[in-house]
């Protein structure tokens, strides 16, 4: 009898031994770091929409990393307010003020610093980073998450492994789907280290081969800490995108290699399109080049993996500085040399211009905003972004997405913030002599082919 | 069945069952009703298109649909819209007798949504020897005036032989000149609709609109969804023009000069006009005759060819276009402009104006279907030339070598092909020699984007 007892006993001890971990230290280890993140998104017309999320802090200043996907790409800045961080893992869980500090598409990461001091002198804990090309197949991760209020702002875990660390296109870990984290949480090894943030399918392929398969992939991928590394060491209001401003790549495969003539492994990027006034144009680069070397080293792009390592690849390259490529034109093996140039500005960082008697709000014309409308870059005129409703020009037909080009009989010179200049001069005049009638010509649609005559009845105070 | 059969057309006229106000019409206007009925009745024909239409790769015949029509001459000339029929060579038609005989489509327009068709009277005489065919006479819609009584006939939701009654709600509504028929032609730029409150359902597309008179004032065409007794009918005296150009040359030719125009309204402050007349260019097409002319977005167009011209309101639109339109093709044409308070004269040349889609076939050996460009598809993908893709059938050549719709392919192999005819015979050519080369390029622009693609025409 008595030794059946100890049988049952020394059972219960291998089990236990045979975790590697206890989760709950690992756990107590981070709660402090993780904070609920909520701020405000104010409209044009003043309404807020509030949004809610996991933050992970990441140095003991207070700065929190959060998913730059809470924060919808084409607002400004400036128009999200109220950013407050509520400790959840700290004992009373106080809601203390932030400050919007930066945001990164590529890596779809924000950052919000907290600006009010902790009573009681207590001090923030950030997280300590991990290894994520340290990990190895079947390793342990616990993905965190954060439930609502509803919930007490419970924060959650999720016990899961991990599949593969891969370097190309872009670095990342492949992990089970059971160590899922809330959206840009923190994934834990098995040290209590980040390793990394859950992040959405950066390479989009993974949707895709589900919707293929007719299954679920029982995967999901994190993005490995270190490469937020340099954001967090010198966190910069704007990041300078590099670009060569080119598009419609396609990569060389087998036959497409055949019907060029070349060797059935050559791999390269054929270019598709050379956009207008950009850096591919300047360096003298055609459509249907192809692509073969960049600083002497042979890509062999032969796949959609091998074309988005070289976009990487040419991201890596700084504004300014100068690329060797080397190229084929129809049978003529080339060097061309290019100086990598900005990516032109953004729907959410251009610069916005608000006229209160007009209701209007309008905006800088991008590089994009020519592009979709077939336009030249130098395109004049100013982006309509919107208008309010029963002001003058609503009532007159102008709608948001129009480009005012002309007032009155003064064609609008150029589509950048001096633009603003000339708009607020003419309108100053027209509002000194309380002129009552006037005319917005406004382009709408490809090429301007919708283009309107509107008529403005003013009603100066 | 005859829900399925008409379900096509539902989103292009749907139009709500009429409250019964036949009552009030039957005590007061009983006579003319029946006379006018007996008229045009024997007439009405219900339309089934043996339509060609091209999808995934490939042509497909298909009977699925109906619609309704009018047979308007003795030799058994019949309209109906362009949306019924515009895409069929042949029609079944079933007639008052209940007999179904076969027709041709002689000739379509999609900017006025009609087709001309033929019938076969031979069949019609094998049933009724030495009996002409029965036809109802086509009226004058400028006559009509707005709570006239009208007679809505056709096969509403494939009920052939139906006949609802209504008024005139309105005979000049302007739709705007932005509409697109449910296959991609764009329509209405050249007339204004007759409105009217008698039942319009799917499948009445093409019947006629009836006056008191017996006679046709107009081809029921459109309906609005989710509303009800909102019906328009394209008057008459339009459908007339359109018939008297398809009997003579199988087509109407129009010209154009690339302008979009815009209504005046209260602007005449802004152009300092003391009375109201001209019309306002809104916008100029690229590379079009009116670019090439000078013309520009803000002029005040007075007059065209010394004929003035004058549009204060929506409805006035049309009539320009039209004269635009009825302008021979090449021709030089005075403009008088005025500009910044100054009176100009500029001269322009008109051209042909095209359809957004070309003529279509399917290359079965690729498992592709592709057009012929227009002048204005061209204009708009700013291409030269080439062949549009409008679909690839799955697992064949075409989609194997990742050519998609809306690719335009300028060339196959070495040989250029600015048209289907040359695609053909560059792909008969590039099969031909398949032992020798398995694998053929194709170039093609992508949006824009210039690609190679590499169709394998051996498997490895």
């Amino acid at each position: 009898m008595r030794v059946r007892i100890w049988t049952v006993v020394a059972v219960l001890a291998l089990a236990a031994g045979l975790r590697a971990v206890e989760i709950g230290p690992v756990l107590e280890k981070v709660r402090p770091s993780v904070v609920q993140v909520s701020f405000s998104e104010v409209a044009e017309n003043g309404s807020q929409a509030k949004r809610i999320g996991i933050g992970t802090i990441v140095d003991k200043d207070g700065l929190v990393a959060l998913s730059a996907d809470l924060l919808p790409r084409n607002v400004p800045d400036d128009r999200f307010v109220d950013f407050k961080a509520k400790m959840v893992g700290w004992e009373d869980a106080p809601e203390l003020e932030a400050a919007f500090v930066t945001r990164d598409s590529d890596l779809t990461v924000a950052l919000i610093r907290i600006t009010e001091k902790p009573k009681n002198g207590k001090e923030f804990v950030p997280v300590t980073p991990g290894n994520a090309a340290d990990l190895k197949p079947g390793d342990e991760l616990y993905g965190i998450g954060l439930l609502p209020a509803s919930y007490q702002s419970t924060v959650t875990f999720s016990e899961g492994h991990a599949v593969k660390y891969i370097e190309k296109p872009q670095p990342l870990v492949v992990v089970t789907r059971s160590a899922n984290a809330t959206l840009f949480g923190p994934v834990l090894n098995a040290k209590g280290e980040v390793a990394g943030f859950s992040v959405q399918d950066p390479l989009f392929n993974m949707q895709a081969y589900r919707a293929r398969n007719a299954g679920n992939e029982p995967a999901n991928v994190i993005l490995p800490y270190a490469r937020l590394a340099d954001l967090l060491k010198e966190p910069r209001k704007t990041r300078k995108r590099t670009w060569m401003g080119v598009s419609d790549l396609q990569f060389v495969s087998k036959d497409v290699a055949l019907v060029l003539g070349l060797p059935e492994d050559h791999g390269g990027v054929l270019i598709g399109r050379i956009l207008a006034g950009q850096p591919a144009e300047q360096a003298g680069l055609k459509a249907e080049d192809v692509i073969v070397k960049v600083d002497g080293e042979d890509l062999k792009v032969k796949d959609d993996n091998g074309l988005r390592t070289f976009q990487e690849r040419m991201k890596k390259f700084e504004v300014g500085q100068k690329a060797k490529l080397i190229i084929l034109r129809g049978k003529e093996t080339k060097d061309v040399e290019i100086t990598m140039g900005e990516k032109p500005k953004e729907e959410n960082e251009a610069q916005r211009f608000e006229d209160k008697d007009l209701g209007l709000v309008l905006r800088e014309l991008t590089y994009y905003d020519t592009l979709a409308r077939d336009e030249p870059p130098e395109y004049a005129g100013l982006f309509v972004h919107y208008v309010k409703s029963g002001s003058w020009p609503e009532l007159g037909g102008m709608r948001p997405g129009d480009i005012l080009t002309k007032i009155e009989d003064t064609d609008l010179k150029g589509n950048t913030v001096e633009t603003f200049e000339q708009f607020k001069k003419i309108i100053s005049d027209l509002k000194e002599h309380k002129k009552k009638n006037f005319v917005f010509y406004v382009s709408r649609g490809k090429k301007g082919q919708n283009a309107a005559i509107i008529k403005i009845e003013a009603d100066w105070k | 069945m005859a829900w399925f059969r008409t379900r096509v057309w539902a989103a292009w006229i749907v139009a709500a069952a009429c409250a019964g106000s036949l009552n009030l019409y039957a005590s007061n206007v009983d006579g003319k009703v029946r006379k006018a009925r007996d008229k045009v009745f024997p007439a009405l024909i219900n339309v089934q298109p043996i339509m060609e239409l091209y999808r995934d790769g490939e042509k497909v015949v298909t009977g699925q649909a109906t619609g309704s029509g009018v047979i308007f001459d003795k030799e058994g000339y019949a309209l109906t819209n362009f949306h019924v029929a515009g895409h069929a060579e042949k029609v079944i038609c079933t007639l008052g007798t209940k007999e179904r005989i076969h027709g041709k489509v002689v000739g379509a327009d999609p900017w006025t949504d009609l087709a001309v068709l033929k019938l076969d009277l031979e069949e019609w005489n094998r049933y009724h020897p030495s009996e002409p065919i029965p036809f109802a006479e086509l009226g004058d819609s400028d006559k009509l005036e707005v709570a006239e009584p009208v007679m809505a006939m056709g096969s509403p939701r494939g009920l052939a032989r139906s006949v609802t009654m209504g008024i005139v709600s309105n005979t000049e509504r302007s739709l705007g000149d932005e509409m697109t028929l449910p296959t991609g032609e764009k329509t209405g730029t050249f007339n204004v609709w007759i409105q009217t409150d008698a039942a319009i359902n799917p499948g009445n597309s093409g019947g006629p609109l009836v006056n008191l008179e017996g006679k046709v004032v107009g081809i029921n065409s459109r309906g609005v969804g989710g509303a009800n007794n909102l019906g328009f009918s394209l008057p008459v005296n339009i459908a007339k023009r359109v018939v008297s150009a398809i009997l003579k040359d199988g087509k109407v030719t129009r010209s154009s000069i690339g302008i979009k125009l815009q209504e005046m309204r209260e602007l005449e402050d802004h152009f300092k006009m003391e009375t109201f007349k001209g019309v306002l260019v809104a916008s100029v097409e690229p590379s079009s005759p009116a670019e090439e002319a000078g013309v520009k977005a803000g002029d005040l167009i007075l007059s065209i060819s010394g004929r003035e011209v004058s549009a204060r309101f929506e409805e006035d639109l049309p009539n320009i276009y039209s004269l635009i339109a009825q302008m021979p093709i090449a021709s030089k044409q005075a403009l008088k402009i005025q500009r910044g308070g100054h009176d100009m004269e500029l001269s322009v040349v008109t051209e042909e104006l095209t359809q957004v889609r070309g003529k279509e076939e399917e290359v079965a050996e690729w498992g592709i279907t592709v057009r012929d460009l227009t002048a204005s598809q061209k204009r708009d993908l700013e291409v030269s030339d080439g062949v549009y893709v409008t679909g690839t059938k799955p697992g064949k050549l075409a989609e194997r070598g990742k050519l998609e719709a809306g690719d335009v392919i300028q060339q196959v192999g070495e040989t250029p092909t600015p048209t289907l005819a040359a695609f053909k015979v560059a792909v008969a050519a590039a099969l031909a020699g398949k032992d020798k080369a398995k694998v053929v390029g194709v170039k093609i622009i992508r949006n824009k984007g210039r690609y190679t693609r590499a169709v394998r025409l051996v498997e490895e």
